[in-house]
């Protein structure tokens, strides 16, 4: 995946109304590329598929007693 | 007793003494304040120390005592919270500028829970930044861990962890996320109990992730650990996903018996390239494995694949949570922010939904792969972390890229049961000399949801036959 450069995020912070220095721009992007690169890695078959994660315990997986 | 002996004492004992009358809450309540001013100052571990409240409360506890109305096992043993747990009148600050003359006006659930089982609050501790897990970040300086005055007690609870393992308190409650409360565990060689979540109400509890956030005890044994989550467990009607189921008695349930136990060694924690497992941990790891067939347990060999994968998704999602909670704040108070806090929320202010989505249904099929792994074995257990203590680097910033990917990797070790939202247990597993100093290593054992009693016993019997946790921090 290609890096976002620090012009990238600054259009992406405008996107959420937010002002971002241009002194925080280049720690910002290392630290958001770092999770977008690990995350489009993550290549798991069917993961598309999956309803995400319900929230309380499904009631056969507890330990009762 | 020597008072300058009493703050050494488990709070099991403490309790037991001063259920007997051998010690006053009030003797307690002073041995730890002395102790406080005179170490606090070195480790950094308490934000506030409430002196005069904590001294009242010993009184009324010692008059409780000697009216016959006794409380149980915590009654008139001093504890300590994570400054991130609400406490009435007194200043919550989430380790924040922006927080620091926060005074709540009602006291967290947890800490309630506290007060009612007799125990008597010392203060509030220190933590990184609002729990974000940056040893560096708090307003009020970071926690030092005894072990090593250089290095980090673990995040985000430091000051629990400092306390705890410093014997500024009998036992100490941290909040756990994405490893808050095994984090300090193991790089101070302590037991830290992360519940199954519903297990412990979260209301009054700063918050950083609503669905995978929990509170939970950090303390210097097996049996304290069990005292101290028996006292805050159980269903809540202010936090609606507590859970009804009853809460068993952890501290009898206690008999180290392990005949017939099934235990699975995560491999994947000590095989993996991408997890970076120091050889220190991996032999203490696999030393405690072979320990445990000793004990009459029998010890399997499992595989999770997508283990290394959890650090990254629960990032993702954690920060995602945390950032929302508060958006106006990074928006509009940015500078107030320590800067690798501020950092941190900008770009998880950035993640795209689809990303925060697909790290949902990761979170979901890592859940599925952790409960095939119960169907068959009872405990899992694995390296709390790579290796021990870091040190701690207080030049602020992100060095590269590389190094932001290796920290997101690093919290895949308690990530994992984090998302699958059952309890786990870090526990000291043995020590390693590093620079003269000597840094004890750490095994985490996670057991299937509402199931902490067997994880407290597969720790007790494994505490029980060996001598870490006599070993002291000389600092």
């Amino acid at each position: 995946m290609e890096e976002l450069t620090s012009q990238d995020i600054t259009s992406l912070a405008r996107s959420v109304n937010m002002h971002i220095p241009n002194t925080d721009l280049d720690q910002v992007a290392m630290s958001l590329n770092a999770i977008l690169q690990l995350m489009s890695e993550i290549d798991v078959t069917d993961v598309n598929l999956i309803e995400p994660l319900p929230i309380r315990h499904i009631k056969e997986d507890a330990v009762y007693d | 007793m020597i008072k300058s002996d009493i703050p050494f004492l488990s709070a099991t004992d403490l309790g037991i003494l001063i259920k007997s009358k051998e010690l006053s809450p009030v003797e307690a309540v002073t041995a730890y304040l002395d102790r406080i001013q005179e170490i606090n100052p070195k480790l950094n571990a308490y934000i506030t120390v409430c002196r005069d409240r904590a001294l009242d409360q010993a009184k009324q506890a010692e008059q409780e005592i000697n009216n016959g109305n006794y409380l149980g096992p915590l009654h008139g043993v001093p504890v300590a919270v994570k400054d991130q747990i609400h406490s009435a009148g007194i200043v919550t600050t989430d380790a924040s500028k922006i927080r620091s003359d926060f005074v709540p006006q009602e006291n967290a659930t947890v800490l309630e829970n506290l007060n009612n089982s007799g125990a008597i609050l010392l203060g509030k501790l220190n933590l990184s930044e609002f729990a974000l897990g940056d040893p560096i970040s708090s307003a009020y300086g970071p926690a030092r861990n005894p072990w090593d005055l250089e290095r980090n007690p673990g995040t985000s609870s430091t000051g629990s962890g400092a306390a705890t393992a410093g014997f500024l308190c009998a036992t100490s409650l941290g909040e756990d996320t994405g490893g808050s409360i095994r984090g300090p565990a193991a790089n101070c060689g302590l037991v830290g109990l992360r519940p199954t979540w519903g297990r412990v109400s979260r209301y009054g509890v700063d918050g950083a992730c609503w669905s995978i956030d929990t509170i939970g005890p950090i303390s210097r044994t097996v049996s304290d650990c069990a005292i101290t989550i028996g006292s805050i467990a159980g269903h809540d009607p202010k936090d609606r996903y507590t859970s009804n189921i009853p809460i068993p008695d952890f501290v009898n349930l206690l008999n180290g018996n392990l005949k017939g136990l099934k235990i699975g060694l995560v491999m994947d924690f000590l095989d993996s390239d991408e997890l970076g497992v120091t050889s220190a941990t991996k032999e203490a790891v696999v030393a405690a494995a072979e320990h445990f067939r000793t004990l009459g347990a029998e010890v399997l060999e499992i595989s999770m694949p997508l283990a290394k994968y959890t650090g990254t998704v629960i990032r993702t999602i954690t920060h995602t949570d945390r950032v929302s909670l508060f958006p106006d704040r990074i928006r509009t108070r940015a500078s107030d922010h320590h800067h690798n806090t501020k950092i941190a929320f900008m770009a998880a202010n950035l993640i795209p939904a689809q990303v925060y989505y697909k790290a949902q249904k990761l979170r979901e099929m890592v859940r599925t792969e952790v409960m095939e792994a119960f169907k068959s074995v009872d405990v899992l257990i694995q390296p709390t972390s790579s290796g021990p203590a870091g040190k701690i680097n207080l030049e602020p910033g992100v060095r590269n890229i590389e190094q932001a990917k290796k920290d997101l990797i690093e919290g895949s070790y308690r990530g994992i049961y984090s998302l699958a939202g059952v309890p786990a247990l870090s526990i000291c597993c043995g020590f390693t000399d590093i620079d003269g100093k000597t840094l004890p290593l750490a095994l985490q054992i996670a057991g299937r949801p509402f199931d902490e009693a067997t994880v407290l016993n597969t720790a007790y019997a494994y505490e029980q036959s060996n001598s870490w946790k006599d070993i002291r921090p000389e600092f």
